[in-house]
């Protein structure tokens, strides 16, 4: 497919319920409906962890999900019967912490530092110290109190409800899990993950990372040329899909531009990606775009950069080649016009790791780190303008329809 | 671990250089931003002449030491240096500027790899995926 078969597409007409007029920034800064969408959204659909189960393989290993808007710690823990399930981190005698680490692995049980109660893996209590003296202990709800749990394709859901309406494959619905269900994820694991606690609105921040027009204005310096088109110079995305609650783009990259000049104006660029995998690399080369999951790169462009796959509502997938992504795990924080953000990069380990390969890692890392510090960027100053009122509407072009989307989907999970 | 203050003979010229071996990310990163264009240039423009040998020099060490974690202590460094490279090179070649001209503050960005959870963090193990097992117990169910 050429760029320029795509230069008269008009995706967002294909969609005639979306509508083509502004979109109104009442997400961005309402605190009313800020509390609509923690007690609709986050308190009952099935939120990203962002971690993959390979993080937390042995009976008793664990991390804490800490969700901001809902005020909730959850632990996420392996059982011995090999099952992960997530539990509220709180004991049952008198509300405290019963674990304090991100990551760790207990043995066979938590026990609360308090009084010494402790319960099973599987969040049945095992233990109240000096039982004897307690007055309901057959009526007494002493078991932790859980929370729901599942993975897709390996990567960790939790859902608040312990009773959601819909399971998490219903959630992600048939065509992600066609399309996307048999990538190689099993084969990658985190090798990069960096946290931010912005100043602006979580839809600001959601919407930094579905749009695909920035990319050559942004990321002029940090992707430099990647994005160049003779053909075609406003590079339009060569697919765009709607799919149920998610939204999907697939991105051009100019590779024999990026290949070519690369050596010469950026040498160290040009050696991490020969010998490691960095954004510059050929990833449609390196291995047979007829062996990739469906979905990705669709079109089999040589030309390729990445996709992007928006899970609603929490979760940003930057597939950058067969085997090799991010995961944006972006959460609104405690207030409407505070969010969070969860970087990480996935990759397959490095088979011997020598330190060449180590180097080359590294270098990936602080190339991503550098150009997410130019999405972030464009985050502070919007919420300002938000939130005094000054800006109330947003004019989109037919690019970022992903955006028009995700605003739909979420105003209709607010409204039902 | 702490780092030596010296390399490998064959790099004895890069000494100059050895303020910019540090031993976390942060610390590097802002080095870097603290430094203006032409300090950073100057470093860059010396590791790049050697880039090359030095990848040989690593590939060279860890086949003779046994593993790339039992290299001797001046290749340890010498690997430090080469991440501050890395860290120059996005300067030098990118952004021309010490820091990111169009992004936010660094120091908005916390490496979960430097925070205290992350050292209790279980070692990953890669699980394969188990769809033929899922059908075999699907089909016995009905």
């Amino acid at each position: 497919m050429k760029l320029s078969d795509l230069q008269n597409t008009r995706w967002t007409l294909n969609h005639p319920n979306l509508g083509t007029g502004p979109v109104s920034t009442q997400a961005y800064s309402s605190p009313e409906y800020f509390e609509l969408i923690r007690d609709k959204v986050f308190k009952k659909t099935w939120i990203c962890t962002g971690k993959r189960i390979d993080e937390i393989p042995n009976p008793g290993d664990y991390f804490l999900e800490e969700t901001e808007i809902t005020g909730t710690s959850v632990i996420i823990i392996r059982g011995l019967d090999n099952k992960i399930r997530g539990f509220h981190n709180t004991c049952l005698h008198r509300g405290t912490q019963l674990v304090f680490e991100s990551y760790g692995n207990v043995k066979g049980k938590l026990t609360c530092i308090y009084h010494g109660w402790a319960y099973g893996l599987n969040g049945k209590n095992m233990v109240i110290t000096e039982r004897e003296m307690f007055f309901d202990l057959e009526t007494m709800e002493k078991d932790l109190i859980p929370v729901s749990v599942d993975t897709w394709s390996g990567i960790i859901f939790m859902n608040l409800d312990p009773s959601p309406k819909e399971t998490l494959l219903q959630h992600i619905g048939p065509e992600v899990d066609d399309l996307f269900g048999a990538y190689p994820f099993e084969t990658t694991s985190v090798q990069v993950s960096y946290r931010a606690d912005l100043d602006c609105s979580w839809p600001v921040l959601r919407d930094s990372q579905i749009d695909g027009y920035h990319l050559k204005y942004l990321h002029k310096r940090s992707a430099p040329n990647f994005m160049e088109s003779e053909e075609s110079p406003n590079r339009h995305a060569y697919d765009f899909k709607l799919l149920g609650k998610h939204g999907f783009g697939s991105f051009y990259g100019n590779r024999a531009k990026i290949g070519a000049d690369l050596s010469k104006v950026a040498p160290v660029a040009s050696l991490a990606s020969k010998v490691g995998q960095t954004l510059a690399s050929d990833t449609a080369r390196r291995v047979e775009l007829s062996q990739w999951a469906k979905g990705v790169n669709p079109t089999r462009s040589t030309d390729w950069f990445f996709d992007i796959l928006y899970i609603f509502p929490n979760a940003h997938f930057i597939f950058l080649g067969y085997q090799q992504y991010i995961i944006h795990k972006m959460m609104p924080a405690k207030v409407v016009d505070k969010s969070s953000w969860n970087a990480r990069y996935f990759a397959p380990p490095m088979p011997e790791g020598g330190l060449v390969d180590r180097w080359a890692a590294e270098y990936m890392k602080y190339s991503l780190r550098d150009l997410w510090r130019e999405d972030g960027n464009t985050t502070m100053g919007a919420q300002r303008s938000i939130n005094s009122g000054v800006f109330k509407k947003m004019y989109l072009q037919d690019q970022e329809i992903l955006i028009r989307h995700a605003e739909k989907v979420l105003e209709e999970a607010v409204r039902f | 671990m702490k780092l030596v203050k010296s390399l490998p003979p064959m790099f004895a010229e890069l000494e100059p250089f050895l303020d910019w071996v540090l031993p976390s990310e942060s610390e590097r990163r802002r080095y870097r931003e603290s430094l203006e264009m032409d300090e950073i240039t100057e470093f860059y423009d010396a590791m790049l002449k050697r880039a090359p040998e030095i990848l040989d020099h690593f590939r060279a060490a860890e086949t003779e030491a046994g593993g790339p974690d039992l290299v001797d202590a001046s290749t340890r460094t010498l690997f430090t240096l080469m991440l501050s490279f890395s860290e120059a090179s996005l300067s030098v070649e990118m952004h021309r500027s010490p820091t990111v001209p169009d992004g936010m503050p660094g120091d908005i960005w916390k490496p979960e790899h430097e925070t205290p959870g992350w050292k209790n963090k279980p070692k990953i193990k890669l699980v394969p995926r188990v769809t033929d097992l899922m059908n075999v117990i699907k089909v016995t169910a009905a």
